[in-house]
């Protein structure tokens, strides 16, 4: 009887053994491998980028159909192929921050704290500084800014914003406070965001005793890159490389 | 000695047995078990359709855009005009970001020193990420990626929920910067003293930084268009 139990019970361990055994040799194959906690919100993740990039894609080849048939018809006649090109060529411009901007959008004025730092208070929670500027422009990009200036100067892809002591340098230029930050895109959108909860960067700022002020403005200029992009390192990747 | 050598194999089997239900009982613990796996495994399908899709979906906007390229040289060949043009075309798509670049420079990648399952040392600090990309600029980086996401002017990187939109895609760590520039000025600006990278590993990140004679970065991967501004034209 002891035999026979001690039989029945190897049996049973080998039977959930493989079982197990296969299970886990199962997900592997499939590419999952041991699931975690960060697992599934890892690919879930992926799915939505590959998702908005599908989405992204398919405006981009719309648009690209478009030129296609615009060049198609202009071939041959090198006026409307210039014009074309021209055309093209404002477009990136402006994208890059080469061009003056105007449209609907939104203005934000940062200035120090009116208040004198009390005695043994750290007075540096009373000024405007380089990172708190950073984060108000990211948080303008997430809203869908189109463009955005810091005192005149347009924010492009490489633009630094950095703490020169009690000033801050953008594209190398010196600015002191106020500093007023100007971004176009839609309006209600901007202000909403910025001045609601979603980003609540501003209130934290102002909780802090700087001085904040937001306004919704019908037209806003945006000026053109005054500096001069110098490439030394960078090509292009040309194709079939 | 009969008895031992069975008493020996329920042993080794128990063991093993042991083990696969730990490993078992960790999954279930950690993220709802079976039904997490079969979740697991039924993202992972969607996941491969989906980037089908997109692979298809690139390979046709590639064949579009070698399509207008062609276009413009031949326009090009024919007008100085139209060839004056070209070249600041050029110049101005690589600017916005809309062209595959490559050059010598550096990458950076950022983990989380001592992973745990509570809180991501990342969530706290994102903004030390937009740092980072500050600190690069500086530096004078002439291209800049982020898990494969072209930094242009419109880059937001920001905190949303648990994970850290870039490009308006999610991303969770590791981050992995990739920055055209002079290797050796990049590097330096990252580990000034008292610099951005001592300041991540203060904080619990740990920063990889290699120099690379040649880095790829891809464009901006979607549709770039202003709806709101408008060129002036003078």
């Amino acid at each position: 009887m002891d035999r026979f139990f001690k039989r029945v019970l190897i049996f049973s361990a080998t039977l959930v053994l493989g079982f197990a055994f296969t299970m886990q040799v199962r997900t592997g194959q499939l590419g999952v491998g041991i699931v975690t906690a960060e697992t599934i919100p890892q690919l879930k993740n992926e799915l939505h980028n590959y998702n908005s990039e599908i989405e992204g894609l398919r405006e981009q080849l719309a648009a690209l159909r478009e030129r296609v048939e615009e060049y198609e018809d202009a071939m041959g006649k090198q006026g409307n192929l210039n014009e074309l090109l021209e055309k093209q060529l404002l477009n990136a411009q402006a994208l890059a921050g080469l061009t003056d901007v105007e449209g609907p959008g939104i203005e934000i004025v940062l200035n120090d704290s009116k208040e004198e730092a009390a005695l043994g208070n750290d007075p540096n929670l009373l000024l405007v500084h380089d990172e708190d500027i950073l984060i108000v422009v990211s948080e303008l990009k997430a809203a869908g800014a189109e463009a955005i200036s810091i005192n005149g100067q347009r924010i492009m892809f490489n633009s630094e914003i950095r703490c020169g002591g009690p000033t801050i340098n953008v594209n190398s230029v010196r600015y002191a406070p106020p500093y007023i930050i100007r971004a176009i895109g839609d309006t209600n959108t901007l202000y909403g965001y910025m001045s609601g909860p979603e980003s609540g960067y501003l209130d934290l700022l102002e909780y802090y005793g700087l001085q904040v002020s937001i306004l919704q403005r019908e037209r806003i200029v945006i000026p053109a890159y005054s500096g001069v992009v110098n490439l030394k390192y960078v090509k292009l990747r040309k194709e079939g490389e | 000695m009969k008895s031992l050598k069975g008493q020996l194999s329920i042993g080794i089997v128990c063991l093993a047995l042991g083990l696969m239900l730990a490993l078992q009982f960790r999954n279930v613990q950690n993220y709802g078990g079976i039904m997490s796996v079969q979740r697991a495994q039924e993202l992972a399908t969607e996941l491969k359709q989906v980037k089908g899709q997109r692979d298809s979906l690139q390979q046709k906007v590639r064949e579009y855009e070698s399509r207008i390229l062609q276009y413009e040289e031949s326009a090009a060949k024919v007008s100085s005009v139209a060839e004056d043009m070209k070249k600041d075309l050029e110049k101005a798509r690589l600017l916005a970001g809309l062209t595959d670049v490559e050059g010598p420079g550096i990458t950076v990648t950022l983990t989380e020193a001592q992973p745990n399952q509570e809180f991501n040392v990342f969530y706290i600090h994102y903004d030390k990420l937009l740092r980072v990309v500050n600190e690069l600029n500086s530096a004078g980086a002439e291209a800049i990626s982020i898990n494969e996401q072209r930094v242009i002017a419109m880059t937001e990187i920001r905190l949303a929920g648990s994970h850290i939109n870039i490009n308006y895609q999610r991303f969770a760590p590791p981050f992995v910067f990739k920055a055209i520039g002079d290797p050796q000025t990049l590097e330096a600006a990252l580990k000034l003293k008292g610099g951005i990278a001592e300041e991540l590993e203060f904080y619990g990140i740990s920063v990889t930084i290699k120099r690379e004679q040649e880095v790829f970065i891809p464009r901006y991967s979607k549709v770039l268009e202003f709806k709101y501004a408008k060129p002036v034209i003078k």
